[in-house]
């Protein structure tokens, strides 16, 4: 067991009497008007597909639906109109007939009784995934320990490293996501991105100070090419899990080339660890939480382009 | 002019010298007329004559009042009619009296020295020299929201854990937010918590906290008193915006040898005090360290003995350290040398080690990822106080006082054999290190032509060195990367003051002066002129109206984003991307003291703020070039008025204070440009707080506070993430309990419920042999347990442990319930 820093947090402020305390409170008397959302991911595998809905006071959010279906979405290419957009009732979202390209701007816009919002992006160029070794340990666990007749046994982990080549493809600034999905479309057991460089300079000093280093983020985690720009780069990522059997475990390594804006966005959502030092404080109310990234004008949401590939690996191979 | 020659030449105009600083006391006639006992006869004696007045309180004890009616008579004869009437004598040497019960010897009186004996024993010294606090009259000071705290009173005010701490003593007053419950945070009347300059005994200290703010910095035993500015300046005080802590730390004993030893329940401190050449050479000493290791360090070796098997080892630890140490020299008619020394540090390691356990599959296997995290502050400085004739007082220092945050990152992984196939061994090393060195002479003079007047004049120059935000990442797979950057700066900084103090007439007394700050950094150089006024108007002899008005200005600030103070928060100089932060406060108030043993006073304020620095939003993410990109300025105001009552009846001492303000903060890339109320805008507080000896051997105090709540950011609403795509398009949305965004729609939008909490102290004075005391404290801190949110989550727990469902709410989060404590001091 390691000592996190969670509960060293809560042994020094808790001091002798660890009886901290939650008590409802009634917010309602700060109940905002609601604001627009807007929300469209690009890609050129698929039509542009736009998402018009509000924001929800937190204490509605699971009775309401948000969702807006008379809004009026114009989309425009390259500052030329295009079309409206129609109401898709069965995806609740609002259908064009329009596959983008790489390098089009792509801008949507829409109106409804609660005002107008806005936003644009681009689809980037898609990165292709090379290769992806695979080497792995295994060792007793003592977070495993069983009771048999004979005495006190421990079950067995692994410890997977995914090496991830590629080569980014041009000196400009790109941004990537990378997620590692079991075979069922599912994330993958435990990752820990706390062996590559790329993702350590991420971490903010703080986020250093406990027991546990690991990085951790199922699924997925952005990054940039920042310390490879240009050049192939192999990205080391580690998956821990328990070794209950020798059957095969697929594994889908997706390799996501990100606009810009969709890249902030998604850092502020996956890249954000709630057990990490910095999680905590934010959790405790020590720290001011950081707004998501929205690119949307008069309103909320993300319009982000996006490009992916993926190799299948069988962790078989490697765990004995 | 070049810079160089002009500060030389205005040291040597400072060092053309004159004459030791106080009145003539055969010179003037006085005409006294009132009911006094001894202490506020000599009281008011000093107060007339500026002169340096030696007593033993115990000679003055029990002393009753007579009426005494002086007019337009020479001093001399005041002092000899009035004191044979209380049972004592006087001895003049110079500009000093020395005050002594009747029964001794005139010899034995005329050979006691001046010096500080134990700390039952008052002197009152000229401010330069002060070793215990001076008596502040706060109905004729000139000055406004001044507060004076001795050793006792810092030691009385219960605190978390029962550690003595500067800070959460001042924290009591009218117009200071506490921050949040438990930590050391200090915002004065709408300021931030790096806008209060605290000096010890004149030098800067940049890191006021241990652990956060959960200790303080300054062990309580080294303080000999404290004076805090926090609406009108004198002009000698410069560099931050808020507030001024002046801390004067205890001198060394030039008579005996005494000491402390206290043990409380985080740490302990000594400290020493005594002649090292008797009437000549003093020292004090002071250590204070965490005792913590004591616990962590054997469960530690405890736990990493079960995790061996598994290949598992943790790493962790924590300390804090003080040590304050002061030698004086006394050089005769040349005055006194003093050599100060200061040092606080914090450590911190955390990792952990992975390596080959028992039953491994594969070869040998190491990893290790562990982190060091050390900050705090040393200064050390040398003082040469002169007293050159009765009109005159020279003092020069230098200074070196060094910050330094650091925090190392080293991971290192071996893998397999060398030499065999998938052999791995790589490593990398990063270091964060946020340091500020400063290096600074400074001169000043004080001049008391009369009883009237003081005129005071300075100067200093500093040389400061910042490494805002020096990296260094090494790594052996990615050598081409390795970066070793060092972002110096270097500033060179120059003050000058020009300070009087005068009483026009009877019923006017104003303090005016000029601060000039001049900071030359990059190329750029910026001079900001801070006037500072106040007066006092009597209107009658218990009524005093005041008013004042104060510019400050700064040029280094420690820009956060959490609301305790941790040592990865940096301090960040004034560049040529921002100009140096500004402040002007304009302050008005009405003082009362129908008698000597009350004071009622009501202040009004309004305070602008310019140029200040915060994060811009999702900084972390951004990825940008410099830490300069990370920040954007904007302004900030407060106004509202404090109100003060104090009364003293001897052996009960209470104070009652009220604060209502208003704090808010504009800035155009936070809020969407929106002015917004910043996080204390605490809109009431009320202090009581009262110290009783009810005994020789018993003391109790008290202390309840109540305050409007600390303002919030809060999300209130949650939207949609894009929803509908396939993974390799969006991927599937990371937490599980939550399904929707959370949506900030302003900063600190959301007030917390109100804050009270009773504390309440003991302390027991257990007499031993040999003149020894042994002194018992046993506080309650949150006497009644209220549980004081310190913030609001959402909770969207869809049902409870008994399977009932729940509904999303929101629900307040409080941490400190009613805390006991206790310590044990031993005087020797």
């Amino acid at each position: 067991m390691n000592i996190h820093f969670h509960p060293c947090i809560w042994a020094v402020l808790a001091g002798f009497s660890l009886t901290a305390c939650y008590k409802d409170i009634d917010l309602e008397k700060y109940r905002p008007e609601p604001t627009l959302v807007l929300n469209s991911i690009l890609s050129p595998d698929t039509v542009v597909r736009v998402q018009i809905a509000r924001t929800v006071f937190f204490t509605d959010h699971r009775e309401t639906d948000t969702n807006i279906a008379d809004a009026e979405v114009r989309m425009s290419v390259n500052g030329r109109f295009v079309e409206t957009l129609r109401y898709d009732e069965t995806g609740r979202m609002y259908l064009s007939d329009y596959r983008p390209l790489v390098g089009e701007l792509i801008s949507l816009e829409a109106d409804s009784p609660l005002g107008h919002v806005s936003g644009q992006g681009i689809i980037p160029e898609a990165v292709s995934i090379e290769s992806v070794r695979l080497t792995a340990r295994i060792f007793d666990d003592p977070d495993q320990m069983y009771w048999t007749p004979d005495g006190v046994t421990y079950g067995k982990s692994y410890e997977v490293t995914y090496y991830i080549t590629f080569t980014d493809p041009s000196e400009e600034r790109n941004f990537y996501f990378i997620r590692i999905e079991s075979g069922d479309g599912i994330a993958a057991e435990t990752i820990d991105y706390s062996y590559d460089d790329v993702f350590l300079t991420q971490q903010g000093v703080i986020d250093g100070v406990t027991t546990d280093t690991g990085i951790y983020g199922n699924e997925g985690r952005t990054f940039t090419d920042d310390l490879f720009n240009g050049n192939r780069y192999t990205l080391k990522i580690v998956e821990k899990a328990p070794l209950y059997t020798d059957d095969s475990r697929p594994r889908k390594v997706i390799l996501y080339s990100l606009s810009e804006a969709y890249y902030h966005y998604l850092t502020g959502i996956f890249n954000t660890d709630e057990e990490s030092v910095n999680g905590n404080l934010v959790d405790f109310g020590l720290v001011e939480p950081s707004p998501h990234y929205s690119n949307i004008t008069g309103g909320t949401g993300i319009v982000g382009g996006v490009q992916s590939r993926s190799v299948q690996v069988d962790l078989k191979s490697v765990l004995k | 002019m070049k810079t160089k020659q002009f500060l030389l030449s205005c040291l040597f105009t400072f060092m053309a010298g004159s004459t030791l600083y106080a009145q003539h006391l055969n010179q003037t006639v006085f005409s006294i007329e009132g009911m006094y006992n001894a202490t506020g006869f000599l009281e008011l004696i000093r107060e007339k004559t500026g002169c340096r007045i030696a007593y033993k309180e115990s000679d003055l004890e029990n002393g009753k009042e007579i009426h005494l009616d002086y007019e337009n008579e020479p001093l001399d004869a005041i002092l000899k009619d009035a004191l044979e009437r209380y049972g004592l004598m006087f001895v003049k040497r110079g500009n000093q009296l020395i005050i002594k019960r009747k029964k001794l010897s005139r010899y034995k009186l005329e050979n006691l020295s001046d010096s500080v004996t134990k700390d039952t024993v008052r002197n009152f010294y000229l401010q330069e020299v002060v070793k215990t606090a001076p008596h502040i009259d706060k109905l004729r000071n000139s000055q406004m929201g001044i507060t004076v705290m001795d050793y006792n009173a810092i030691r009385n005010v219960p605190t978390l854990l029962g550690e003595p701490d500067v800070i959460k003593a001042l924290q009591l007053q009218p117009g200071v937010s506490a921050g949040t419950e438990g930590f050391a945070g200090m915002f004065v009347r709408g300021g931030e918590n790096d806008e209060n300059l605290f000096l010890v005994d004149g030098c800067p200290v940049y890191q006021t906290n241990h652990l956060g703010g959960l200790f303080s910095p300054f062990n309580a035993d080294a303080v000999s008193h404290l004076t805090f500015y926090k609406s009108t300046f004198p002009a000698r005080y410069g560099g931050r915006l808020s507030s001024v802590t002046d801390l004067s730390m205890k001198s060394g004993d030039y008579e005996n040898w005494h000491g402390n030893f206290t043990v409380g329940l985080t740490s302990a401190n000594v400290s020493f005090s005594g002649p090292l050449v008797k009437d000549q050479t003093s020292m004090f000493v002071a250590l204070r360290r965490s005792w913590l290791e004591l616990v962590s360090v054997p469960a530690l070796a405890i736990i990493n003995a079960s995790k061996k098997k598994s290949g598992e080892k943790v790493i962790a630890g924590y300390n804090f350290t003080d040590f304050n140490l002061k030698l004086s020299q006394r050089l005769g008619r040349f005055g006194t040398l003093s050599l100060l020394g200061y040092y606080g540090h914090d450590r911190l390691k955390m990792g952990e080690h992975r390596f080959s356990g028992d039953g491994e599959d594969t070869g040998p296997y190491f990893h290790k990822n562990e982190n060091r995290l050390g900050w705090g502050n040393m200064l050390t400085s040398l003082r040469w106080h002169l007293p050159i004739n009765t009109l005159f007082a020279y003092n020069m220092k230098a200074s070196y006082t060094r910050y330094q945050s650091d925090f190392r990152k080293t991971v290192e992984t071996v893998s397999g054999r060398e030499g065999e196939n998938g052999y791995e061994n790589n490593g990398s090393r990063n270091e964060n290190r946020n340091a500020i060195h400063d290096l600074s002479v400074d001169a000043s003079l004080v001049f008391i032509p009369s009883d009237r007047i003081i005129i005071r004049l300075g100067t200093q120059y500093t040389h400061h060195r910042y490494a805002p935000e020096e990296k260094v990442r090494e790594s052996t797979s990615l050598p081409s990367e390795n970066v070793n950057s060092e972002s110096r700066v270097i500033a060179n900084e120059w003050n000058a003051y020009l300070e009087g103090d005068l009483e026009v007439f009877r019923w006017l007394r104003f303090n005016a002066g000029l601060h000039g700050s001049f900071f030359r950094v990059e190329g750029n150089q910026y001079q900001v002129f801070e006037p500072r006024i106040s007066a006092d108007f009597r209107l009658s002899p218990v009524v005093s109206l005041k008013a004042g008005y104060a510019r400050m200005s700064q040029f280094v600030q420690q820009v956060s984003d959490n609301y305790i103070s941790l040592p990865t928060d940096y301090w960040l100089p004034i560049t040529r991307n921002f100009s140096p932060l500004t402040s002007g406060q304009v302050s008005a108030g009405i003082y009362v003291s129908p008698g000597k043993k009350y004071i009622f006073s009501v202040e009004g304020y309004y305070k602008k703020m310019n140029n200040l620095l915060e994060y811009r939003d999702n900084y972390k993410d951004l990825q940008v070039a410099t830490w300069e990109d990370r920040l954007t300025s904007g302004s900030g105001r407060a106004y509202g008025a404090d109100f003060q009552a104090e009364a003293d009846f001897g052996k009960l001492h209470g104070f009652i204070g009220y604060g209502l303000m208003w704090s808010d903060r504009l800035f155009a890339d936070l809020n969407g440009g929106k002015r917004f109320p910043s996080k204390y805008d605490n809109r009431h507080k009320v202090t009581l707080s009262a110290i009783w000896k009810c005994s020789e051997r018993v003391e109790l105090n008290a202390g309840w506070v109540f305050m409007t709540g600390n303002r919030v950011t809060l999300s209130l609403e949650n939207y949609s993430y894009p929803d509908g795509y396939p993974t390799d398009i969006v991927p599937s949305y990371p937490h599980k309990d939550e399904e929707m965004l959370d949506y900030y729609a302003g900063k600190n939008n959301v007030r917390l419920p109100a804050y009270h909490r009773l504390d309440v102290g003991i302390n027991i004075y257990r007499p031993l042999r040999r003149g020894r005391t042994g002194i018992w404290n046993v506080s309650l801190y949150n006497a009644y347990s209220r549980m004081n949110p310190i913030m609001i989550e959402k909770n969207n727990q869809k049902q409870s442990m008994d399977g009932t469902p729940l509904a999303p709410r929101f629900r307040q989060f409080a941490l400190f319930p009613v805390i006991p404590s206790v310590s044990y001091t031993y005087k020797f």
